[in-house]
């Protein structure tokens, strides 16, 4: 596959735009550049290759607004890129200017701080001070590329900024009181989002557009990109030795094998993410390295069955398999899943139940007589709710009735049977001792439960709720085998 | 007023700190808190001896276990700085596929402190630790300014040290380094600006090696992770990531996690999750998870005692349940309720002086009389009984003739406890032939007492091959009784786990179980004054106004209407006795007397009791025991405890 730039796939009529447009003439080169393009679609790889080998040597420089989050610390950004390009640029204009500044006064020297940038208007007339400066030692007007590496990424992107840059760079282009500036500033701007473009559509603006990556182009991509590296790797090195495999072909078919079967697998869950995929083939290529042998080195097939697993499930968390195992091992005992105690677990379902049902049902859910759970007494109107209360917010709800819920729920260890003279003397309800609020205090500053009241926890006005999605507590109820579905079903559609 | 009076009124709730007299406190440290045992007639030396006895095993314990704690946090912050600060790591994998080193600390409470290893070990990197709470993290921009901020400060202090302790090196080595930099030397000159005008952004991250001539390690602690709004960490990690880019920076998060991994995940973008999940570990560092530390306070105690003391079935099990409700501070609950029952071992058994045998000489006809009730010495002499053992024997040993029951007693003392011997030496081939380091020690104890060693082991199939060697006989030792600490009337739950809410309930309703009977000071056979009848009648019949409101509080409704409640409250005050009260004080106090003659006296009564009802629904109020109904509602208050909750 032949291109433009070298290591540069797919991307040829994009390149070729990019050379009508970025030209080292700052006449013929527009004043902002567009260049739009989904995520992993090759934007700012393509340019720095372009920068690298364009024969011109276009002056340029790269600002990530990502990294400067809001857009105070973007202009000082560009004051001081600009001046430090420069500066490396033509080390003799600035040595020049440096002595020539120790005489001048000190308001110049004030004028030249990059920190002191922190206006629109301040920008303008740092960067006219700078550029002028070149203005004599220059023989040709020059252009300088400014890439704004993600315009739209700022954390407070608002619709005036981009206008703010037009501006400036129209100003600086146009006259500086007579003296023509050399250096001819020019931005171009790499963004994501194409509804971006679509507020300044009036501008008629220049844009290059990346479209996505098919699969076959990917798939070429990665090859091209990480076989190398894949190969380098030490355990397969270290494996093909083992299994003396010396050939490069075979090795190479192997790594490209892998490569494939990574985007089969998981190319419906990636989408064409080269940085996804990447990360998938960091994963996992050495763990399918492990699943070699002399058996099925040679047969893709063969080793694909082997490793399997591998390709079942993306492996995206965080929590290992093998701890999952080792906790199943310890549920045995006493702590478990959410390393919270169980007294921990059943207030955080009674809080749960406190907060998504409503306290009319409880006397149906909860009372112990039976005259009290029959009847329209027990639950009022008998109309169903349309919504699950769990797809609403949380409520709020009293301690109190969180305490008689709980106690409702917990179960007691009976230690005589029941019936026998020695059970009388136990307690078959759990009362709430300083245990209970305790498990609740550990619960509160987990974040699990929420209140309204931050300081005053005792105070009687404080209502809770509960902080936690339903996966979590269906999982914390599961660990202690209590069926909270139940209390749910029945009470809506 | 003065500005901080007016401070403390602006307060919704306040500390009262009891004044001590130092002169009470003084006084009560003189005399030892014990009392004389067998209905009085211990003698004070025993009392003394076993004050000593007492303190003296409990320092012994709390050194031990002062010395075991202090070993978790060092031994936590050696696993911390090795995960954090290892030099082994490839640190090529790392640096090509740029990712982050990520340390997750589980069941944290973000109080370790992590120290960075001396810097004369490898003067090149600077390891700054940067410790980000939840007030510094609102948002993404103060996060990297704060961020930026710490960095700087610290390297500007460590640059300062070195100046000051190697001035005159640092000046040759500049100067080596001006002549080298000699070609590009605007870099360097770049360097020398930057360190006037430094903007708190990535540039200083960027920068850092131009700045301060050293590596950068740079070490994120972020504390309390559930805390921290996600979706900003979020971007500032993706932030962060451009840095990895350059060679001379190398990044560590630190996550204090209290909850646990899956939960943080859920918040977390997939592609920032793989993004840490490149170079991750994480490490439970929750003491209670592992049973390692309890293991080794639980056998100090067993220690403490040298093996004579028995722990009973009853009271390793009330262990093991309170322990497996208390997740987070579980090893201090148990040195709590180690130390608790051996203090009220101490206090109320007469034979626990008799841990040190030397105290025998000590021992008295009364001792005697409990020794031979005990039910372990009992069944011994059945035994001897049906075995016709020889009748003076028998008799001996009932009678203490020839203090044969001495010496049989003493005999027993001096002998160990079988069952921490088992202990041990289960403990034993658990952890050094199998290599089993998970079992916990407690319930191990427990298995034995109860003779279910079996059972318990099963979990670990490796133990069949010692099936033969850890098959242990029961045993009865005879007196075990008396040297048992146990749980037997409930004691150590009502102690230590107090019910306080129902608590505060029973005593308003019985509140002659807390306050002083009436009238105790008087003596016997003391004629009573007029004022003093009248006062004890009206005492018989109407306790503390609160107690009263709260009977029939216990009656009402979740809404409460308050004329009715007092209508209730009116009728349940005996109208006589209060009226004789308020006209004897009446003599003695002119706007009493007053008030009484200028109204019709029914009106008064009832003025008297509105009064009283007044007080008892603030006090109420005050305790938490109602709140206002919907507000703005006055008739009705909202009843806020229920009984047994």
């Amino acid at each position: 596959m032949s291109s433009l730039i070298p290591d540069v796939l797919f991307r040829d009529y994009q390149v070729e735009l990019l050379e009508s447009y970025l030209l080292d003439d700052p006449n013929v080169s527009p004043l902002n550049l567009f260049i739009q393009g989904y995520k992993a679609t090759g934007k700012t790889y393509t340019l720095e290759k372009y920068f690298q080998y364009h024969p011109d040597d276009l002056l340029h420089a790269w600002i990530k607004p990502l990294e400067l989050v809001s857009w105070k610390p973007f202009i000082q950004a560009i004051a001081r890129t600009v001046q430090e390009t420069l500066q490396t640029k033509y080390p003799s204009v600035s040595n020049n200017d440096d002595r020539n500044e120790k005489e001048e006064d000190e308001e110049n020297l004030k004028r030249l701080d990059t920190l002191s940038v922190e206006e629109p208007y301040l920008l303008m007339n740092f960067l006219e001070t700078i550029l002028s400066k070149y203005a004599t030692a220059l023989m040709e007007p020059r252009s300088f590329y400014l890439i704004l590496d993600g315009f739209d990424s700022f954390h407070d992107l608002d619709t005036q900024l981009i206008q703010t840059i037009f501006k400036l760079s129209e100003i600086l282009n146009v006259s500086n009181g007579g003296q023509q500036l050399k250096i001819k500033l020019k931005f171009i701007h790499i963004i994501q989002d194409s509804s971006f473009l679509n507020r300044y559509t009036s501008y008629c603006l220049p844009t290059i557009i990346f479209p996505r990556y098919n699969i076959d182009e990917l798939i070429e991509i990665l090859i091209f990109s990480r076989s190398k590296d894949l190969l380098m790797n030490y355990k397969f090195t270290e494996k093909c030795n083992e299994l003396l495999i010396f050939n490069n072909e075979e090795k190479l078919s192997i790594v490209i094998n892998f490569i494939q079967l990574i985007i089969q697998s998981f190319n419906s869950y990636t989408g064409n993410d080269i940085y996804a995929i990447n990360d998938l083939i960091d994963f996992k290529w050495e763990i399918y390295v492990d699943g070699m042998n002399s058996d099925n080195i040679s047969n893709p097939l063969a080793l694909y069955k082997k490793t399997l697993k591998i390709f079942t499930s993306t492996d995206c968390s965080l929590v290992q398999e093998n701890d999952n195992e080792q906790q199943e091992s310890d549920t045995v005992t006493t702590t478990t899943t959410y390393s919270i105690s169980k007294m921990s677990k059943y207030l955080l379902i009674a809080a749960y139940l406190c907060s998504y049902l409503e306290p009319r049902f409880d006397s149906f859910l909860f009372s112990l007589k039976s005259e009290l759970k029959t009847g329209r007494s027990s639950t009022g109107r008998r109309k169903k709710k349309d919504i699950n209360p769990r797809f609403l917010q949380a409520s709020l709800f009293s301690i109190e009735r969180l305490l008689a819920i709980f106690q409702n729920i917990y179960p007691m260890e009976m230690n005589w049977k029941s019936g026998s003279l020695a059970s009388l003397g136990e307690n078959s309800l759990i009362r709430s001792n300083v245990e209970v609020f305790q498990n609740l205090a550990e619960l509160d500053s987990l974040k699990l439960l929420a209140t309204t009241k931050n300081i005053d926890l005792l105070n009687h006005k404080n209502k809770w709720k509960v902080n936690v999605p339903w996966e979590i507590i269906e999982e914390v109820a599961k660990s202690v085998d209590f069926d909270i579905n139940q209390y749910f079903s029945g009470i809506h559609d | 007023m003065s500005v901080n009076a007016f401070a403390d009124t602006q307060k919704g709730f306040y500390t009262i700190f009891p004044k001590i007299d130092p002169k009470v406190t003084a006084q009560a440290g003189d005399t030892i808190p014990f009392v004389k045992l067998l209905n009085g007639h211990e003698s004070a030396t025993i009392v003394a001896r076993r004050w000593d006895l007492y303190n003296q095993l409990h320092s012994q314990f709390h050194d031990q276990v002062d010395g075991i704690v202090e070993n978790i946090e060092n031994d936590l912050k050696t696993e911390i700085s090795n995960l954090v600060f290892d030099k082994n790591t490839d640190d090529d994998t790392c640096k090509r596929s740029q990712c982050f080193n990520s340390v997750f600390l589980l069941g944290s409470d973000s109080t370790i402190k992590i120290t960075a290893p001396p810097t004369e070990e490898d003067p090149s990197v600077l390891n700054a630790i940067i410790d980000m709470d939840k007030k510094e993290c609102p948002n993404v921009r103060m996060m990297l300014r704060r961020a930026m901020f710490k960095l700087f400060s610290i390297g500007d202090t460590d640059k300062h040290k070195t100046t000051g302790s190697k001035e005159d090196q640092l000046k040759q080595e500049d100067k080596e380094m001006n002549e080298d930099d000699g070609s590009d030397s605007d870099v360097e000159d770049l360097g020398h600006r930057a360190v006037d005008e430094v903007s708190y952004d990535l540039s200083l991250v960027a920068n850092f090696k131009d700045i301060f001539h050293k590596n950068l390690n740079l070490i994120f602690n972020i504390k309390e992770l559930e805390s921290i709004n996600l979706s900003s960490l979020d971007s500032f990690l993706v932030l962060l990531k451009s840095t990895l880019k350059y060679p001379h920076v190398k990044i560590t998060f630190i996550f204090n996690i209290s909850s646990n991994l899956s939960n943080i995940e859920k918040n977390l973008k997939q592609s920032t999750i793989r993004l840490l999940k490149k170079k991750y570990s994480a490490l439970d560092i929750s003491s209670n998870r592992g049973f390692k530390y309890a293991n080794r306070i639980f056998q100090s105690f067993l220690d403490t005692v040298e093996g004579k003391l028995n722990l009973s079935d009853r009271f390793i099990k009330f262990i093991l349940t309170k322990m497996a409700n208390n997740s987070n501070h579980n090893l201090k609950l148990l040195t709590k309720m180690l130390d608790y029952s051996l203090m009220s071992y101490f206090y109320q058994n007469p034979f626990s002086v008799f841990i040190d045998p030397i105290n025998t000489e000590f021992l008295t006809d009364e001792h005697f009389k409990i020794l031979r009730k005990c039910p372990t010495f009992m069944f011994f002499i059945e035994g001897l009984i049906n075995n016709q053992a020889p009748r003076s024997e028998i008799l001996g040993l009932l009678s203490n003739q020839d203090s044969s029951l001495e010496e049989f007693f003493v005999e027993f003392l001096v002998r160990e406890n079988p069952i921490n011997g088992h202990v041990k030496f289960v403990a034993n081939i658990l952890e050094n032939e199998l290599n089993i380091k998970n079992y916990n020690l407690i319930e191990l104890y427990y298995s034995l007492l109860t003779g279910e060693l079996d059972s318990y082991l099963e979990r670990w199939p490796a133990c069949e091959q010692f099936k033969r060697e850890l098959k242990f006989e029961p045993i009865d030792t005879i007196f075990q009784e008396l040297f048992t600490l146990d749980n037997n009337n409930g004691l150590l739950s009502q102690a230590i786990f107090p019910l306080y809410k129902s608590n505060m309930e029973d005593d308003l309703l019985l509140w002659e179980r807390v306050l002083p009977p009436p009238h105790s000071s008087l003596a016997e056979g003391e004629e009573m004054t007029e004022r003093e009848t009248i006062v004890s009648s009206l005492e018989k019949l109407v306790g503390p106004i609160t107690g009263q409101l709260f009977k029939l509080y216990r009656e009402a409704n979740s809404t409460i209407n308050i004329y009715d409640f007092y209508r209730a409250f009116k009728s349940t005050m005996p109208e006589k006795e209060i009226m004789d009260f308020v006209i004897e004080y009446s003599k003695d106090d002119e706007s009493l007397s007053r008030f009484i003659d200028t109204d019709e006296s029914h009106l008064a009564f009832e003025k008297i009791t509105l009064i009283l009802f007044m007080q008892a629904i603030f006090d109420f109020d005050h305790i938490g025991l109602i709140k206002e109904y919907k507000s703005k509602n006055y008739n009705f208050v909202e009843k806020c405890v229920w009984r047994g909750i």
